[in-house]
């Protein structure tokens, strides 16, 4: 039913050699390929970053828990309040909301309720007076501060008590410690690679680029070669951790009182705080929030941005989209006759195209390996020159700029080479030997009813119907053999579609027609019965 | 997979000039206090609560069968009170779901058998899973996926959701025709 | 106070001040359903007292006992025999039919109970695993919120009796469902609607 949770039919080959589905992908204009979430630098929003921890793939739920260190943004936020936070303030706060809290039984977020609560008039100790008291409630398992003990409190946010840990001592002099060592073994590295370079800082102050610079380098860490040399000489003493020979005797009735589950924590509500994995239920405490962000996406190669969000947590708006789904032509299955192994089956699907402009698309077969292998190989080459060309280029030193911020600004792009597809084909397609034109997108077409206005002589035997920019495009299938084994029928084809690139470079300023191909995998489903 | 075309009973929805479609097997109580702001879809046995408070439903907003959309109340020490429910533009609520949230974005996907608990407050452009059951009060950041019980971020959702949704709910419109 | 929409079958007895919302059903067949003062139930919950599959009717018909100030919400769905005061039975919540709820207990959304025990008192039950605690504060009881929440339901179901003679959506276009039911709604619910509210008055002299 659901285009969001359904396994993923059509499959489109990114430059990288994954399959994802079209909303998977994005389209580098610059570059004029395919990236994946796999093959872009992810980055929390605006700044860029220096650490290359930011190379996680996937979810950035992962991102929020662990790289706040790392990550300089200013697009933490919190889920629940949907607060802004700087990012020097959120690794000030571990990452985690100063306003809301998690319920530590259901880790679900806990409100605040308020209660009339009787008190002692202070003036006349014989009337009572009712003030508001507030505590803190889960309304998903009931959970409520007073069954933690926390006393009730007067104000309606914040003023919740703070657990100490009890190794919060040692754990802060671990960390300076470990802190320094790493500094200090950095500096050594540096001195040691380059003993004639000197940082870029002196520049700074006769070239006027101090606060840019500032800015950058606000909140990371030190560089490693100016200014240092102080700080980083003395390593604060250490006491080493000692093994105790003795352990406390566990108490006389752990073996006679039977165990009640009701009041042990389970292993989740320890996980979920793991500085203090309380042991009985009556001694869970709340725990911050933690933050999320909001992340931009860069063409590895080009580095252009391909997704950039807008910093606000409440805005779905973009600066720069884009995604796969505004500039390739998108293909569904419309129906497809009943699949049987060595027979001929016909396949409709759906093009549709998402652009301003006209495009044509053909569809082509797929090449075998060994082509595949040989236009890597011409990529790589191509590669190669052009960044031979670059290091001319700058080896003039016309470009002083461009190698002074990427070392202190970028993080190294590393860009990978593809890999190859490894999927069987189950399936063998005949596609339609005539391109499908489609006519450009039109937003206002949607309100009028008026008929197309396009006519297109169309082959019937290749086009089934057309509506504004969409037409169904007839195909034929035949399964193979394996795709009983298989349990699918897996068909792939290349679509070339002329794509109007309305980027403005240097070199051209009017919009460019090019032609471009995209691998498509489709799985057209199951065989039904056999061919005996 | 393209959407088939789903056939209804001509004799059973009523299809207003703003182009609702309403099925009459479904209980709207307090039909004045309930805004549908065209092209809504609410199918059969769905329950729209517009006795307790106002309900606001966008436009391409697909309500399905057996649903029911429920203003959400609030306990203050003296007695109840009821708040209006916001529904924003190209929302999708699944089947048997019940929604008593405060706020329903734009281009939101509830899917089936969902609880979203009183006074929720779901952003633009998220994806509540099947079966989930958010706790009162949840708040669903944009471009977030949850699911389970309690309702937990488990993903993201393509920045192009606003598109798909748009996308979805409208051909979803286009195919929800009278059996000939 | 019942909302006409509601399915009801066999012996149902209902105290007073109980609000059954549209949609809902209490179906009596192994035996009788008897339903205390100030409950709550809502849309598509379904009260079930039901004869065990595949056995011979009994010779004495099961009575199925229901407390006062419970909440059966959306959706949910009870078989158990006996539920005593003050629970809540939370939206998709299921309850067998061999299960006893005693007080103040809260069976969260979409769980399920369904093998024979007593839930012991102040018991929440929540989550996908169906997780157990007890809870420190009982629920606050209904009976305070009731007035104001019937007043609300009553004034709603009155005006949308009413108000499906012009089954009005988005001030455009007019529809109307069948006249002659709504008409019978329409009087029904007045009727009743006078009489619930002389009762109102009274018991609020008291």
């Amino acid at each position: 039913m659901s285009f969001l949770l359904q396994p993923e039919i059509v499959r489109y080959q990114c430059t990288c050699g994954s399959l994802k589905p079209i909303s998977r992908i994005y389209f580098c204009r610059h570059c004029l390929k395919i990236r994946c979430g796999y093959c872009v630098c992810h980055e929390v929003s605006s700044i860029r970053c220096i650490n290359q921890t930011i190379f996680l793939f996937g979810s950035y739920l992962a991102l929020k828990l662990m790289c706040g260190d790392f990550v300089q943004a200013d697009s933490h936020y919190c889920g629940n309040c949907l607060e802004n936070l700087p990012s020097a303030e959120a690794r000030l706060k571990k990452n985690r909301c100063a306003a809301c809290l998690d319920c530590p039984s259901c880790l679900n977020t806990v409100s605040t309720r308020s209660t009339n609560v009787a008190a002692q008039n202070p003036d006349d100790p014989s009337k009572t007076v009712t003030r508001k008291a507030y505590y803190l409630a889960c309304g998903f398992c009931r959970w409520t501060s007073r069954d933690a003990g926390l006393p009730d409190q007067t104000v309606a946010t914040g003023g919740w008590p703070e657990r100490e840990n009890v190794h919060a001592a040692r754990l802060s002099s671990l960390l300076e410690h470990y802190k320094i060592l790493a500094l200090r073994e950095r500096q050594e590295k540096e001195r040691k690679k380059f003993i004639p370079r000197r940082s870029y800082l002196h520049f700074s102050d006769k070239f006027g680029l101090t606060a840019v610079m500032a800015r950058k380098r606000a909140g990371l860490p030190p560089l490693g070669g100016v200014g240092l040399k102080d700080d980083a000489g003395t390593i604060p003493e250490l006491n080493p951790s000692e093994a105790v020979e003795e352990v406390d005797s566990l108490p006389a009735d752990i073996y006679t009182e039977p165990v009640s589950l009701s009041q042990v924590t389970t292993l989740a509500q320890r996980l979920a705080q793991p500085e203090f994995q309380t042991e009985l239920v009556s001694d869970l405490f709340p725990a911050h929030k933690h933050l999320m962000i909001k992340r931009s996406q860069r063409c590895r190669s080009c580095e252009h941005n391909v997704s950039k969000p807008e910093f606000n947590p409440g805005s779905i708006k973009f600066k720069i989209q884009l995604a796969a789904y505004y500039h390739v032509p998108e293909i569904r299955i419309v129906t497809c006759e009943p699949l049987q192994v060595d027979k001929q089956g016909e396949l409709i699907i759906k093009l549709c195209n998402p652009t301003q402009h006209q495009t044509t698309v053909h569809f082509l077969p797929l090449s075998s390996a060994d082509d595949d292998l040989e236009e890597t190989e011409k990529e790589t080459e191509n590669k190669i020159k052009m960044e031979e060309k670059d290091a001319q280029k700058t080896s003039q030193g016309r470009d002083d700029v461009s190698i002074l911020l990427p070392s202190l600004s970028r993080q190294m792009y590393i860009s990978e080479d593809p890999r190859p597809v490894n999927v069987k084909l189950t399936g063998e397609v005949i596609l339609p030997s005539l391109p499908v034109v489609l006519p450009p997108r039109d937003d206002a077409a949607e309100y009028d009813d008026s008929g197309d206005t396009y006519h297109f002589q169309d082959d019937p035997k290749v086009v089934v119907w057309r509506k504004a920019n969409k037409a169904a495009v007839k195909m034929v299938v035949i399964p193979l053999h394996s795709a009983v084994e298989a349990g699918e029928v897996l068909v792939g084809f290349v679509m070339k579609y002329t794509y109007v690139n309305t980027m403005a470079t240097l070199e051209q300023k009017e919009p460019q027609k090019v032609d471009l191909k995209v691998k498509v995998y489709i799985n057209v489903g199951k065989t039904v019965g056999s061919c005996n | 997979m393209e959407l088939q075309d789903i056939y209804y009973n001509k004799a059973e929805y009523v299809e207003t000039a703003s182009g609702n479609k309403v099925s009459r097997q479904t209980v709207l109580c307090g039909s004045q206090n309930i805004v549908l702001s065209g092209k809504v879809i609410v199918q059969s046995d769905a329950i729209i609560r517009g006795d307790l408070a106002n309900v606001r439903a966008g436009r391409y907003c697909i309500i399905s069968k057996h649903a029911v959309i429920r203003p959400p109340f609030k306990k203050f020490s003296k007695g109840v009170a009821f708040f209006p429910l916001h529904m924003g533009d190209h929302v999708f609520v699944g089947e048997h779901s019940v929604v008593s949230a405060a706020v329903v974005g734009s281009y939101v996907y509830i899917g089936r058998n969902c609880v979203i608990g009183r006074r929720c407050v779901l952003k633009d452009c998220c994806v509540i899973e099947d079966n989930t059951v958010l706790p009162p009060e949840t708040v669903v950041p944009s471009f977030t996926r949850y699911g389970g019980s309690p309702g937990v971020c488990n993903g993201e959702v393509p920045e192009c959701m606003q598109e798909l949704m748009l996308e979805y709910t409208r051909n979803y419109y286009q195919h929800f025709l009278p059996a000939k | 106070m019942v909302c006409n929409e509601c399915e009801l079958h066999g012996d149902i007895t209902i105290g007073s001040m109980t609000v059954i919302h549209p949609k809902a059903s209490i179906i009596a067949e192994a035996g009788p359903i008897i339903i205390g003062e100030c409950n709550i139930v809502e849309e598509q919950a379904r009260i079930i007292n039901r004869r065990p599959p595949g056995e011979a009717a009994p010779t004495s018909a099961p009575v199925m006992m229901i407390g006062a100030n419970n909440v059966f919400e959306v959706d949910c769905c009870s078989e158990a025999m006996k539920i005593g005061d003050n629970n809540v039975l939370e939206v998709k919540s299921y309850v067998g039919p061999e299960v006893e709820i005693t007080n103040g207990c809260i069976v969260g959304a979409a769980c399920q109970l369904s093998c024979p025990e007593v839930i012991p008192e102040n018991t929440v039950i929540f989550g996908s695993k169906c997780s157990r605690r007890q809870q420190a504060d009982r629920p606050p009881t209904m009976k305070d919120n009731f007035f104001q929440f019937s007043k609300i339901c009553n004034r709603g179901i009155l005006s949308s009796s009413v108000e499906l003679f012009s089954f009005k959506i988005c001030n455009k276009g007019i529809n109307t469902l069948s006249t002659e039911k709504c008409m019978e709604n329409a009087v029904w619910y007045y009727e009743f609607e006078v009489f619930t509210q002389l009762v109102f008055v009274v018991l609020w002299q008291l």
